[in-house]
């Protein structure tokens, strides 16, 4: 498996859904290859970054809502 | 909202909570008038629905979900009777990252982000991210936005946009590349490079 191969797996989310030949080779990959370890290392943190970025816009509306009701 | 819930036709008039909604829905929604039509659906059910807010001591999540359904709702509509969108086409992005034999370009090989946690109390940062979810292309960022922001599953995703689910994987995978680059450029690569490389 080649590194562009593995990151499409990773950031598709395709990886979850794979046959379990393809899940050992993206493993053996990742633990051959220090820089898809990082893209996905990043792209673990990535979800954490969104879903944060969703939490504030939401706490946008949830605090014009209070204010509204104060 | 405790106390009484004072949701109102007040709300109709609160420009911060109209933004606050905009901003959201324009994520989604295309054009700007589309997306303040689904934020005034949004806002005219709350109204409707004012007495079962009352004593609701978390109003977030259910005013999420009128959103989401008001969203979803139009881009079904939207893309119920288009046709099926073209295929995407080649990953451009790839060209750039990768070399012909499909192993990184060694100057573009991604080194992990440093001090995550920190970023995460960041404003500016925020800041970052939004100049970077907004910069997708959009039907790329349409796909992103409705797996990751509106909690839709990939399955709900192509049966809205009327997708493959080919073209599924691939929206993801060009947003997830592109905004890891994003960041990298426009914030991470300031900070000193730092894991392994």
């Amino acid at each position: 498996m080649k590194c562009q191969q593995y990151v499409f797996l990773v950031s598709s989310g395709q990886l979850t859904r794979a046959s379990t030949t393809q899940k050992g080779l993206a493993k053996a990959h990742y633990l051959m290859c220090p820089n898809c370890r990082n893209f996905t290392k990043n792209d673990a943190l990535l979800t954490r970054v969104v879903q944060a970025h969703k939490q504030k816009m939401l706490d946008e509306v949830e605090t014009a809502l209070n204010q509204d009701a104060s | 909202m405790q106390d009484g819930c004072a949701v109102n036709e007040s709300l109709w008039l609160d420009q911060r909570l109209r933004a606050a909604m905009l901003r959201f829905a324009k994520l989604h929604i295309q054009p700007l008038e589309e997306a303040e039509d689904a934020v005034q659906d949004t806002l005219l059910a709350l109204m409707e629905r004012s007495d079962r807010l009352v004593g609701v001591q978390d109003i977030k999540p259910y005013v999420f979900g009128i959103l989401k359904n008001k969203i979803t709702d139009r881009l079904r509509r939207k893309y119920r009777v288009s046709e099926r969108e073209v295929a995407v086409e080649m990953d451009d992005m790839d060209h750039v990252l990768f070399q012909s034999n499909g192993n990184w370009v060694k100057e573009l090989a991604p080194a992990t982000w440093n001090s995550p946690e920190e970023q995460l109390n960041s404003d500016q940062f925020f800041a970052v991210v939004d100049a970077c979810v907004n910069d997708l292309p959009e039907k790329i960022a349409r796909v992103f936005s409705m797996k990751e922001l509106l909690d839709c599953d990939a399955d709900e995703v192509c049966s809205i946009l009327n997708l493959t689910q080919s073209d599924y994987w691939q929206c993801m995978s060009r947003a997830r590349k592109r905004l890891q680059m994003c960041l990298n450029a426009r914030w991470f690569e300031s900070s000193s490079r730092g894991g392994e490389v």
